[in-house]
């Protein structure tokens, strides 16, 4: 009779191979670009993205080349809303597709408009901004997309909670970015990020905190790299 | 009788007030971006519905400031960068 004779692993050495494998797929994460199916579209190249510092946008590119402090005027374009399949939209109340994205302008408009003026057609000194929600895949055939260019005439109440379709939206999108010279088309940067506990969102003051405290990071991001400060 | 005609009349009349004619649009390859490939795609979409609309007797009421629409971007490679066509499904309002 044979005896089968087990040979045990030491639990150190398993910890040790784990730890290997851990750093490993974080120096692959932080060097490989993400895959472009997966993303959204909605950036022109997601190749030259890469793992944001812990500061920053969770996937981010900066042109090296970029001379942020020649811009102090800042051309929005509307915010987007972009989501994965056909009418996928259409069980979110259109009032609240409006507030999501008036919510988003009105931050990042407030926040950034205390340090650029804010423009409405391209000049010298002028960047481009362009962001968008998105929780979509290129690999996904159908989109739908939102664009709301004119504010709402009235807020929601903080206290007042999410559809429960609206709070899926929000919980599963990701705020995209590209900041551009407005006459030349240059890329500044471009980004993709998704920070916060979104799925402690309930209520639209919430949204409206969640996305005013995005904006000021954003505003500090763009005042740093202004003053050549940014890490 | 003149009873049952207005009733016959309102129930015809109804459909025409609640009726929604989807628009269609194809860029063709035509598009750099994804995202101007969509947008202009959806704004012809709704430019199709709204015609559509007036084609049926009907007023179209786009909402101002909004575009709104359904779109689906296949790419090709032209001069070594990605060339979009987009098609698109869009309904404005209509009374």
């Amino acid at each position: 009779m044979r005896v089968r004779v087990r040979r045990v692993v030491p639990v150190t050495s398993m910890r040790r191979v784990g730890l290997v494998i851990v750093a490993f797929l974080s120096i692959t994460a932080c060097t490989r670009p993400p895959r472009p199916a997966d993303m959204s579209g909605f950036l022109d190249d997601y190749s030259r993205l890469r793992k944001g510092p812990p500061e920053g946008a969770t996937l981010v590119y900066r042109n090296p080349g970029a001379n942020w402090a020649a811009y102090d005027q800042i051309l929005f374009e509307p915010v987007t809303i972009w989501r994965s399949g056909e009418h996928s939209l259409d069980d979110v109340p259109e009032d609240d597709l409006q507030h999501l994205a008036a919510e988003f302008e009105r931050a990042v408009q407030s926040h950034l408009g205390a340090d650029y003026r804010l423009v409405d057609r391209p000049g010298q000194g002028v960047m481009r901004v362009r962001l968008g929600i998105t929780a979509a895949r290129q690999s996904d055939h159908w989109l739908d997309v939102f664009e709301y260019a004119v504010p709402p005439d009235e807020s929601v109440p903080d206290a007042q909670e999410l559809a429960s379709t609206t709070r899926a939206l929000v919980v599963a999108a990701v705020i995209e970015g590209e900041f551009t010279d407005a006459m030349t088309g240059e890329l500044l940067a471009e980004g993709v990020d998704r920070r916060g506990e979104r799925e402690k969102i309930r209520t639209w003051g919430d949204v409206r905190s969640g996305l005013d405290r995005w904006a000021t990071w954003l505003a500090g991001r763009l005042r740093q790299s202004r003053t050549g400060h940014l890490p | 009788m003149r009873g049952w005609i207005a009733v016959v009349a309102l129930v015809v009349s109804v459909p025409a007030v609640a009726a929604q004619y989807p628009g269609w649009s194809d860029t063709g390859y035509n598009y750099y971006h994804k995202r101007d490939c969509c947008d202009a795609a959806i704004a012809l979409a709704q430019e199709d519905s709204a015609v559509r609309c007036a084609a049926s007797g009907g007023v179209p009421r786009p909402r101002a400031g909004v575009r709104r629409g359904s779109c689906d971007a296949e790419w090709t490679t032209a001069w070594g960068r990605a060339v979009f066509r987009c098609v698109s499904e869009s309904v404005v309002w209509c009374r």
